[in-house]
């Protein structure tokens, strides 16, 4: 069968400092062209309807359901995915801190609830644990009963309390895509603006 | 001690052989964290096409007409089926019956002629994409005539439908599990209390929906599926005998899996269309249910109906308890008649009862089917027995934590034959300290104190209930499998099995086993599960069974190869084996340190393939106590459950990893709690499903959870070598009643009686305008 009749669009994404395109139908969902065409399988798709979290991203630094957007309202936009957080040999602190505290079982949903903690943790520095678990409530875990998640939030806030004490120039700016790869944590990808 | 070290021998951790028992973060992490988890869904293959489902809309329909054209006019789609285009599979999925006098059908991958339940399968698209697929599926025309539907458990037989041609009603079978005389014990009983016990249906809901990627090489005529399955050997026995294939043709291979929790234990449909069009078609082939066919299409559980009796003499000693119930097994009997037996098992609980006789009828619906899933019925039967006390204490006027001291098993009294037996074999409780263990829950959860504390919060308008329970965790059941240990001459250690790791924490637990058994250091250990290729025996990964399985036979095979090296290193330094220990990476005598060899040097001496051990495990089944305490207050105007504290006392025997145990126990916790308080398929009187999403199928929040407080008792299990039980189900299993029991204490004024979960506020509401409160004459104990 001929895909011919159906129109296709060109877009171009900043996915975690790389600038991408795609060519996409308009509905298809920014989370499987992250996966499908992009490659980026961090992203993950569980109820597909904007409840579990499990697909949240960042758009221009802000938390968003990857399952509830379609990829071309991202076109020259930048996006964020679990992918842009760190990598094996540069983990971020939340990253560290969900291992060491055991904040993921299966890991299907750890994605998702990396990128809601980032961006709690950039706008929240010194939470609470009830704040940590009004953060969290967008996102659904059927594994950990949410305890070890709530503990390792909590241990990433003092990392990345004490590491910002030690290096206030590295102010972050706007998300993991940039200003706070000037952090402690190296980034694979270095921006332009990286010292903030 | 680094200067009697061979060159080479730089293992850092290699003294450091104790790892049994060490709380160890997971070496599996690292790729679940950074988005690289490589779980079904993200497998990619080229040419790889989609499959949809066309799936029923009617809970009991004949299918009249199919007609898949209208799919192939969608741009994108490849090839649509229905039943009657793929009769090479058009069999029933694998199982067997329990017993011969059985009654037993398991579903065809797609529908033929009757659908029996809303999502059952009826057609299958091919696609370039899922989009492409679901546009197809939505093409597909079928007619259906409706038949009359079968709800719920309580059947007339003269005018309730058969489901399936040939049966003489729905009933598929009765279990009994009994010890002593029961009902003659209860006719005798001084005190007989009777209730009529209900749990409400629910869904695993694992974060990652069911998922399969078939890819067939037509120049080797071989098939490889990736499923994340609980049970590799099952899936490859059930493709093998699915698509009429040896098995040696066909690999499966478990890539990591988002979540189980029972529910994919057995075969589904897609599993085989998509293995079978893999072939048909030349093409990889890729199924990923969604959201909703995790509600419709995937087991369920639960969805028990419990008439029970308990009789007592006058000081509250329990005398009696029968109990006659039944489990709705859905459209298919599949396995049902497990979680029956569990729930059987499981409602002796800790206690003393000389004369049981519990009978469970299965039956069969319009519905989803149901299955195993977390505790497998055993929070069921943990659910009648402690409620059944809750109501012969108040019956008694006896405290409900001192009626449950009165009848617990003391641990002078250990081992302690139940007189039960499952399939001929005796249950007897192996060991621990029941009494100690409730101790524990009594005071950590602040018992003693708490009537003046609710007295006081009541004063205020606030609705505090405290919950104390307990059950007896089964595990180890279904013994039998295989573990393969190898080491090679580069030192590095294999561990192979038949289990499988689904957040459990496999890798790093077995290995924590595999190198304290060695003497290896945990670092050089890789554990592969998931691969039929591996040729482990093993039935896999459910009823909490794969540490005490598999566990123990690493154990046993990584023994053999340790002690297979000492025997070769002990000719080489021309001593005894009993005089030689580790150091390092290098095998010393202990006399005289200075004469070692690298165990490298052994292994390579062995020959080319390394050292390596099959050993299979050995034991019966386990109980571990897990007793939970929980304060909960209810608001009685929004009939809101929040939990304001939260105890869990349980023996996990030896504990391989405090941290991966701590963390099955809070989660199993939190399951439990869903189940209890906001978790119900529900189906309306027509048999369709209401709750059919996350919007109405309320799955705990960060919000809705507390923070855990565990206490822990190390009781080793008697009935295995290494003294493991499992623990993953035990955090589920008394959180049914005890949160039933502290929310009936909360809402004691009014009088209200909660016999039915889950409590949601509806159901709450519900109890309250039945309710008789206690100041009312015929009102009893406040």
């Amino acid at each position: 069968m001929s895909s011919a009749e159906i129109a296709l669009f060109d877009i171009e994404i900043d996915v975690n400092g790389q600038r991408m395109t795609a060519r996409v139908e308009p509905r298809w969902l920014l989370a499987d062209v992250l996966r499908d065409q992009l490659g980026l399988l961090g992203t993950h798709v569980a109820c597909g309807y904007g409840t579990c979290g499990a697909c949240t991203v960042h758009l221009n630094g802000e938390p968003v359901r990857a399952c509830l957007l379609f990829a071309i309202q991202t076109d020259g936009q930048r996006v964020t995915t679990v992918e842009g957080l760190g990598d094996a040999a540069h983990l971020h602190p939340l990253q560290r801190a969900f291992q060491q505290e055991h904040g993921l079982q299966c890991g299907f949903c750890t994605p998702g609830f990396l990128m809601t903690a980032e961006h709690f943790l950039r706008t929240t520095p010194h939470p609470t644990r009830a704040a940590i678990r009004q953060a969290l409530v967008g996102n659904l875990c059927r594994c950990t009963g949410y305890q070890f998640i709530v503990n390792a939030v909590a241990r990433a806030a003092t990392e990345l309390a004490a590491s910002a004490a030690d290096a206030p120039l590295a102010e972050p700016q706007d998300g993991v895509g940039s200003g706070e790869r000037g952090g402690p944590t190296p980034g694979p990808s270095p921006s332009a603006d990286e010292e903030g | 001690m680094a200067e009697h070290l061979p060159e080479g021998a730089t293992d850092q951790q290699a003294n450091h052989t104790k790892y049994i028992g060490e709380r160890r973060p997971r070496v599996e992490d690292v790729p679940l964290l950074i988005g690289a988890g490589a779980y079904a869904s993200d497998l990619c293959f080229p040419g790889m096409a989609t499959l949809a489902l066309v799936r029923s809309p009617h809970p009991h329909a004949r299918i009249t007409r199919i007609n898949t054209a209208p799919a192939l006019a969608v741009p994108g789609v490849i090839a649509a089926f229905a039943a009657q285009d793929l009769p090479e599979i058009l069999k029933p999925l694998p199982g067997s019956p329990r017993t011969p006098e059985a009654h037993f059908v398991t579903p065809t991958p797609l529908a033929a002629e009757v659908v029996r339940f809303v999502g059952e399968p009826v057609a299958v698209v091919v696609a370039e994409n899922a989009y492409a697929a679901e546009d197809g599926a939505a093409a597909v025309v079928v007619e259906y005539a409706q038949l009359p539907a079968v709800v719920g458990v309580d059947q007339d037989p003269a005018t309730t439908p058969v489901l399936h041609a040939g049966w003489p009603s729905n009933v598929a079978e009765t279990i009994h599990i009994t010890a002593g005389d029961g009902a003659a014990a209860l006719a005798r009983a001084p005190v007989v209390v009777t209730e009529t016990l209900t749990l409400g249906r629910v869904s695993a809901q694992p974060m990652e929906p069911r998922a399969v990627v078939a890819v067939y090489d037509a120049a080797t005529a071989q098939l490889t599926v990736y499923l994340a399955t609980q049970s590799v050997n099952l899936a490859h026995n059930g493709l093998a005998q699915m698509l009429g294939m040896p098995k040696e043709r066909i690999r499966v291979i478990v890539p990591n899996i988002g979540g189980a929790f029972g529910v994919k234990t057995r075969m589904y449909g897609e599993e085989t269309l998509a293995a079978y069009l893999a072939m048909r078609l030349g093409r990889p082939m890729r199924w990923v249910g969604d959201r909703r066919e995790e509600f419709t299409a995937t087991n369920q559980a639960r969805a028990q109906v419990h008439h029970a009796r308990m009789g007592l003499d006058t000081a509250g000693h329990i005398l009696a308890f029968v109990d006659d119930f039944q489990q709705d097994a859905g459209a298919y009997n599949i396995t049902a008649s497990g979680p029956a037996l569990n729930a059987a098992i499981t409602a002796h609980g800790p206690y003393r009862i000389p004369h049981l006789a519990m009978t469970g009828t299965i039956i069969l619906t319009n519905t989803t089917p149901t299955g195993p899933y977390r505790g497998a019925g055993r929070p069921e039967g943990a659910y009648v027995v402690e409620r059944m006390l809750d109501r012969a204490a108040a019956t008694l006027g006896i405290d409900r934590v001192e009626l449950r001291r009165r009848n617990l098993i003391g641990p002078d009294e250990m081992p302690f034959d139940t007189g039960m037996k499952r399939e001929k074999n005796p249950i007897i409780f192996d060991t621990g300290d029941y009494p100690a263990g409730l101790a524990q829950v009594v005071q950590a959860i602040g018992y003693a104190g708490f009537g003046e504390r609710q007295a006081a919060a009541r004063a205020r308008g606030v609705y505090l209930g405290i919950g104390v329970a307990q059950c007896l965790e089964m595990s180890g059941i279904g013994q039998g499998d295989s573990a393969r240990v190898r080491i090679d001459p580069q030192g590095a250690v294999w561990v192979w099995t038949a289990v499988a790791q689904m957040g459990q924490g496999h890798p790093t637990a077995y290995a924590q086993i595999a190198a304290e058994r060695l003497g290896v250091a945990i670092e050089r250990v890789q554990v592969i599960e998931g691969d039929s290729q591996a040729q482990v025996a093993g039935s896999g990964s459910f009823a909490s069974r794969s540490t005490v399985a598999a566990g123990n036979a690493i154990a046993a095979a990584a023994t053999q190869v340790r002690q297979r090296l000492f025997a070769a290193a002990a000719d080489h330094l021309g001593v005894q084996p009993e005089e030689l220990v580790w150091q390092g990476a290098a095998i010393v005598v202990r006399a005289n340190p200075a004469r070692h060899v690298a165990y490298q040097e052994i292994v390579a001496a062995a020959g080319a393939d390394g050292m390596e051990a099959m050993a299979d495990s050995q034991g019966t089944p386990t109980f571990g106590y897990q007793g939970q305490g929980v304060i909960v207050a209810v608001d009685p105007d929004l009939l809101t459950v929040q939990i304001e504290d939260y105890v869990i006392c349980h023996d996990g025997g030896i504990i391989v990893n405090p941290l991966l145990a701590d963390g099955q126990t809070i989660g199993a916790a939190v399951q439990g709690l869903g189940n209890a308080l906001s978790e119900e398929m529900s189906y309306t009187a027509t048999g369709h499903p209401r709750t059919t999403s996350l919007h109405t199928y309320i799955l705990p929040g960060s919000t809705d959870t507390p923070d855990y407080r565990l206490y822990e008792q190390h009781f080793p299990a008697r009935t295995n070598p290494e003294g493991f039980r499992g623990l993953a189900e035990g955090g589920t299993i008394p959180s049914l009643p005890v949160l039933a029991q502290a929310v009936e204490d909360a809402l004691a004024p009014f009088g209200v009686r909660l016999n039915a979960l889950p409590l949601t506020p509806q159901r709450l509401h519900e109890a309250l305008l039945r309710a008789t409160p206690p100041s009312a004459p015929e009102g009893g104990d406040a």
